[in-house]
């Protein structure tokens, strides 16, 4: 199989993932979108590692890796939208704003109610 | 010899640290009374290191004289790898320019501590103002004695944040605001200066490829232009924050009129020659000929700076401020010797560097002294007559004076003195009428300083005592004020009526 | 306790220095060095000597300085440890002068001297006009003595030593030589007070007059006289220098001379006068030849012994009676109640102020004659320089004559003039000076003050037979005459309870006023501008780069939405901008 077959399809699964995580609200789907860019990256470790042998399969080696990573993201991921659901009541990423700047008048308050906890 | 350099290097920081492992409940008297223990320990050591041999190592006019038969005048040498990788080494040594300053260094610490025996800022904390007192020792006797450019870096900037606590804490207690913004200005400024150090010093180790010393020196990076040229004028610039050289001395007015009084001694006997130290140590010996293009440049800003320090004193209404100022103008004296890169101006730098960390602390404890009896600085509200209110302490205010303002016979002026020489003939490489000017500037400064100081001498000193009646607090020289001044004083007066005692040491090259 | 220790240690160590003086005499001219330390190719270190210069200094020194500190015993009352300390400090940095051989030696003592000055005209330090007088005459001083460190450096180098003995006018080249050599008459001219550098000393009369006998009248003003008969050879081998010195000299004895016929106070007309003495020895020294250094030196001596005398003089006035003025002085004098009261002052002021005069048979009038014989002989060789000095000489001479006729009669003698000459020195309040002093507590000084007057009129009287008299008697009747044309008018106006005073010479050609708009006030102007450059521009850039990271800051701080999607989205731009950079780039 030629080599460019499987990098084409990383890059059309990557594009669709940077397109979820970008243009999409919903949490979970901001996280499906970085498992297909994940498994892109996956994907083309592979491909390179069939291509060129070189009998370590670090290509593969990697990918493991990267699974294993990526399942203990999501799981990450998905305690941070529970507990966002638990606060907020949705998931939506765009209205998520507590780690805003906030405005500078405020941060004397932020202080002392910091220091009163 | 190199045991006692690690012991001297060692002691003060293991000492801080065993310190803050002291509960914080331990008296501040017994806090100052180790203190007192330890650097006593190390001015003993340092005195130890005094070489045996004379002249140095730095500055060496022509390279055959290097290889003379004999003469090595570098002691107590320790070279080990430290970062490998990069090729920096822990190279540790002393020869006839540093270990005054060392001796000073330590001298000038023991003395402050001694000093807090009794004598304490209202804020309380001794133990940990001792501490960080000690810290700042270890890296300024580190700073003296690496023979390494990232050493040297890292000893520079070791000193930077324990005395940016000093002021911070310690400072004046009527102005919060002001002392943090003292300490805030002093610490950024020096960073800066120290972060434009650092970029000459990497410029340095990509012509020459080496961070040591010894051997930068032995091959410095000639050529007057371009890199080398951008390298000295890196390492000059940062350096002259330290020194600090006009227009990069507005830091210090404020740090030293805010600092407490063993701060303001450190920092104007011993933080400030670090500058200087590095541009007679780094910049003259390992660029030597961008230093030579660029030094009538220097002297110029030093004239300018005593011209400037002077006639700022002349306004002055603190007496903080006042002497903070007149460190301007003694630096720029210093600065405008190594700037003639002669033999007669290095030395003159190099000996006012020692009169000036003596009288300057002598100074600054006399002017605490007085802050603490009045509770303010400033001079019209302490009044005037202090010769009828506290006589030996107006006396030796007057007698700091006169030394500060180069009185022969006393420490300062043989630096000045040599100084000025060294500007009537500068080096062959150097424009001489460029200099000639210089020198009958720095002159009529000379004339400014005294101004400045009998003007001091005059608001403060004398005056009619009727209208200036004692307060209640005015306790004349105390016993433990005597005994921490004494040692300044003698060495006033000894250097002043001997300066082949240092003039010796350093010898002919 | 203290005081007593050092009212001691002072009179001893006075008494040693004329020991010393006395073992030396006659002993063959020695130079010792030591504490050398070399800088390069120089040498840097002290070196002592002596020769008859030296002795003769040291003894000058050495009784002036006993006379002060037994005068002192009685004279001084309050702080008198320091007063003596640094009366002893001051003879030891005098000493230190005298017997020198090394240029910066001589420097330290030199400028010691200075200071000890500055302390003791400060010695009042509540009288504001002693705390000015005392930072003038150390600014002025200092100010020349800049100039003294220059030429040391000129000559030093350029004959390769700073030993005396060492320096040879042969080996310096002759501009280095005439330029050296006139930066040293620059602190020459500020030590000894001459013009344009002579408003220091008038001012610096509110010190102690033992002090002023010692320090400005006997021996440091005169050190500068002794460090160019010192350095005769090297000055006298530049013509400029000694033309330059000349012309100081003789503007300056004309000068002090006619401010001091209208002084109104003892002390300040005895100070004009040491001024314009200075200038004669000075104008002597200008003549450049051998009898010019021994006039020059011969005229110091007696000068030290009658002006150390009349300012002692001065300080029994001041002690017993309050006052030095004139105006108050008047009052005593119009009952005839001072001259009786105070008959040793009277007596030893009147050998002093005719030995100032040039009386003949008195000490000053043989040492004059000496300077005025030197003039004339290198006149009549044909040198302009002799002329005017004569001339200047022979001027002064008569105005002399005329001041100390003057302060004599008005201090101690009622005037026969109508109503006794109401108002002759108050300007504003004639009928002030009606006012009756009660005069029956008016006492002549303790013996401890008057013994040194008895022995310093003797000197100042026998001094001038010491050297052998060989009188020109052509001019020893010339200066008479001089003497006499300078006493009458001052009799005459005396007589008829006259005293003008012309303005200008009243305020001293206002050159004090001159020096404070022309320095002191652009000087205090420009320190009000450097701190407020230092404030407004130099800690402007600092508060304003202080102030950009804030705002910069507070710029950044708006990137900050808290939207992780508009953070990814820069991140992605952010990474494609730099992939197709390396593209470009790598391309």
């Amino acid at each position: 199989m030629p080599l460019i077959l499987p990098l084409l399809l990383a890059v059309v699964l990557f594009c669709i993932g940077v397109y979820g995580v970008l243009a999409r609200r919903n949490a979970i789907t901001l996280l499906m979108s970085f498992e297909l860019m994940l498994n892109a990256v996956n994907l083309n470790l592979i491909a390179f590692d069939a291509w060129r042998v070189d009998g370590l399969a670090t290509g593969q080696t990697l990918a493991v890796f990267v699974i294993t990573l990526a399942a203990a993201e999501i799981g990450l991921g998905l305690a941070i939208v529970l507990l966002l659901f638990r606060g907020h009541g949705h998931v939506d990423a765009d209205a998520a704003r507590d780690l805003a700047e906030q405005e500078r008048q405020e941060t004397p308050e932020l202080q002392e109610k910091g220091a009163a906890t | 010899m190199s045991a006692i350099l690690l012991g001297i290097l060692a002691l003060p920081i293991l000492a801080a640290l065993a310190l803050w492992a002291i509960p914080a409940s331990i008296g501040d008297r017994l806090a100052a009374m180790y203190g007192s223990v330890i650097s006593g320990l190390v001015l003993i050591g340092s005195l130890l290191l005094w070489p045996r041999s004379e002249g140095w190592f730095a500055y060496v006019p022509s390279q055959d004289q290097l290889l003379r038969e004999g003469s090595r005048p570098l002691q107590a040498v320790t070279d080990v790898p430290w970062i490998p990788a990069l090729g920096v080494r822990f190279h540790v040594a002393v020869d006839s320019i540093s270990m005054p300053l060392i001796v000073l260094t330590a001298l000038l610490t023991f003395v402050c501590c001694l000093y807090s025996l009794k004598i304490t800022p209202r804020i309380g904390r001794t133990r940990s103002l001792i501490a960080l007192l000690l810290v700042i020792e270890a890296g300024v006797i580190g700073a003296f004695s690496s023979m390494d450019l990232v050493l040297f870096f890292v000893c520079f900037e070791i000193v930077l944040i324990p005395m940016w606590l000093v002021i911070d804490i310690w400072g004046d207690d009527h102005d919060p605001v002001g002392r943090k913004r003292a300490a805030n200005t002093f610490v950024l400024m020096t960073v800066l200066g120290s972060a434009l150090m650092l970029l000459g010093f990497l410029l340095v180790y990509r012509q020459a490829g080496t961070f040591d010393l010894v051997q930068l020196t032995n091959s410095p990076v000639l050529g007057g232009h371009g890199v080398p040229l951008a390298a000295a004028l890196l390492i000059a610039v940062g350096l002259a924050v330290k020194v600090p050289l006009w227009p990069l001395h507005i830091w210090l007015p404020d740090a030293h009129a805010k600092a407490p009084t063993v701060g303001s001694v450190l920092l104007a006997g011993v933080l400030l020659k670090l500058g200087t130290y590095g541009l007679i140590r780094i910049l003259v010996p390992v660029l030597p000929d961008a230093t030579a293009t660029m030094a009538p440049y220097l002297a110029g800003f030093a004239t300018v700076a005593i011209i400037a320090g002077s006639l700022a004193c002349l306004a002055q209404t603190d007496v903080k401020r006042l002497i903070a100022y007149s460190s301007v103008g003694h630096m720029g004296f210093i600065v405008l010797g190594i700037s003639t890169l002669s033999q007669a101006g290095l030395h003159g730098a190099l000996f006012a560097n020692i009169a000036h960390g003596i009288i300057t602390g002598l100074l600054f404890f006399l002017a605490g002294a007085i802050k603490d009896r009045h509770d303010t600085s400033d001079l019209r509200t302490i009044g005037r007559a202090l010769y009828a209110r506290l006589p030996r302490i107006g006396g030796l205010l007057t007698f700091a004076s006169l030394a500060s303002l180069g009185l022969p016979g006393l420490a300062g002026f043989w630096g000045e003195m040599l100084v000025l020489l060294g500007a009537y003939r500068p080096a062959d490489s150097l424009p001489r009428t460029t200099y000639l000017v210089f020198m009958v500037i720095a002159g009529l400064g000379t004339v400014l300083t005294a101004a400045y100081f009998l003007r001091l001498v005059r608001n403060l000193c004398q005056g009619d005592p009727a209208e200036n009646p004692a307060s209640a607090f005015a306790v004349d020289l105390s016993r433990i004020e005597l005994i921490t001044w004494a040692p300044l004083i003698t060495l006033t007066v000894l250097l002043g009526v001997w300066p082949g005692l240092l003039l010796h040491q350093w010898g002919t090259l | 306790m203290i005081a007593t220790a050092w009212r001691v240690a002072g009179v001893g160590f006075s008494l040693l220095v004329v020991l010393a003086a006395g073992l030396l005499y006659g002993v063959s001219p020695d130079q010792a060095a030591f504490l050398n330390s070399s800088v390069g190719d120089l040498t840097i270190g002290f070196a002592v000597r002596t020769d008859d210069l030296t002795v003769l200094m040291l003894a000058v020194v050495g009784v002036i300085a006993t006379c002060v500190q037994v005068y002192s015993l009685g004279y001084l009352h309050q702080r008198a440890a320091s007063y003596h300390a640094l009366v002893t400090l001051f003879t030891a940095a005098m000493v230190t002068v005298v017997i020198s051989d090394s240029l910066f030696f001589l420097l330290i003592g030199w400028e010691v001297m200075g200071a000890c000055s500055y302390l003791l005209i400060g010695h009042y330090w509540e009288r504001r006009d002693a705390r000015s007088g005392a930072i003038k005459a150390f600014l002025m001083t200092r100010l020349g003595d800049v100039g003294f460190l220059f030429g040391i450096f000129v000559l030093g180098l350029g004959a390769g030593t700073f030993r005396i003995s060492e320096l040879d006018p042969a080996a310096i080249s002759p501009g280095l030589l005439t330029g050296g050599t006139l930066l040293l008459l620059v602190g020459v001219v500020g030590k000894s007070a001459q013009v344009p550098l002579q408003t220091w000393l008038p001012d610096a009369m509110p010190g102690p007059s033992p002090v002023s006998a010692l320090i400005h009248a006997a021996t440091m003003v005169a050190a500068g006289v002794f460090l160019i008969a010192r350095l005769y050879d090297v000055f006298s081998a530049s013509q400029t220098t000694m033309t330059v010195l000349a012309v100081v000299a003789c503007v300056t004895m004309l000068f002090a001379a006619l401010c001091a016929m209208a002084a109104v106070e003892v002390k300040r007309v005895l100070a004009w006068s040491t001024v314009s003495q200075l200038a004669i020895m000075f104008s002597a020294l200008s003549l450049g030849t051998t009898a010019g250094r021994h006039a020059a030196l011969f005229h110091l001596v007696t000068h030290a012994a009658f002006k150390g005398l009349l300012f002692l003089c001065a300080g029994v006035l001041l002690h017993q009676v309050g006052s030095a003025a004139f105006v108050v002085l008047r009052r005593y004098t119009r009952r005839g109640r001072l001259r009786k009261a105070l008959r040793v002052t009277f007596v030893t002021m009147t050998i002093g102020l005719a030995s100032l005069a040039g009386v003949p048979g008195f000490a000053g009038f043989f040492s004059k004659d000496t300077v005025i014989e030197a003039a004339w002989h290198h006149a009549r060789d044909g040198s302009v320089v002799g002329w005017i000095v004569l001339v200047s000489v022979c001027l002064t001479a008569a105005f002399t004559a005329f001041y100390c006729m003057r302060m004599w009669l008005w201090v101690f003698f009622r005037t026969p003039a109508l109503a006794g000459a109401l108002g002759a020195f108050e300007d504003e309040n004639a009928t002030a000076d009606l006012d009756e002093p009660d005069t029956s507590k008016l006492r002549d000084a303790p013996w401890v003050m008057l013994a040194p007057l008895v022995l310093l009129a003797f000197a100042a009287i026998a001094l001038g037979y010491v050297d052998g008299v060989h009188l020109d008697w052509v001019i020893a009747s010339v200066s008479t005459v001089l003497v006499l044309l300078g006493a009458l008018p001052a009799y005459s106006l005396w007589s008829r309870g006259a005293d003008p005073r012309p303005v200008l010479l009243e305020r001293e050609f206002g050159v004090g006023t001159a020096y404070h708009v022309m320095f002191v006030v652009p000087v205090q102007l420009l320190a009000k501008l450097t701190v407020a450059g230092d404030r407004d521009v130099i800690g402007g850039y600092v508060r304003g780069a202080g102030r950009a990271g804030t705002l910069a800051s507070q710029g950044f701080r708006k990137l900050q939405t808290g939207n992780v999607q508009t953070y990814l989205t820069a991140a992605v731009v952010g990474v494609v901008a730099l992939a197709v950079l390396a593209g470009v780039i790598g391309s």
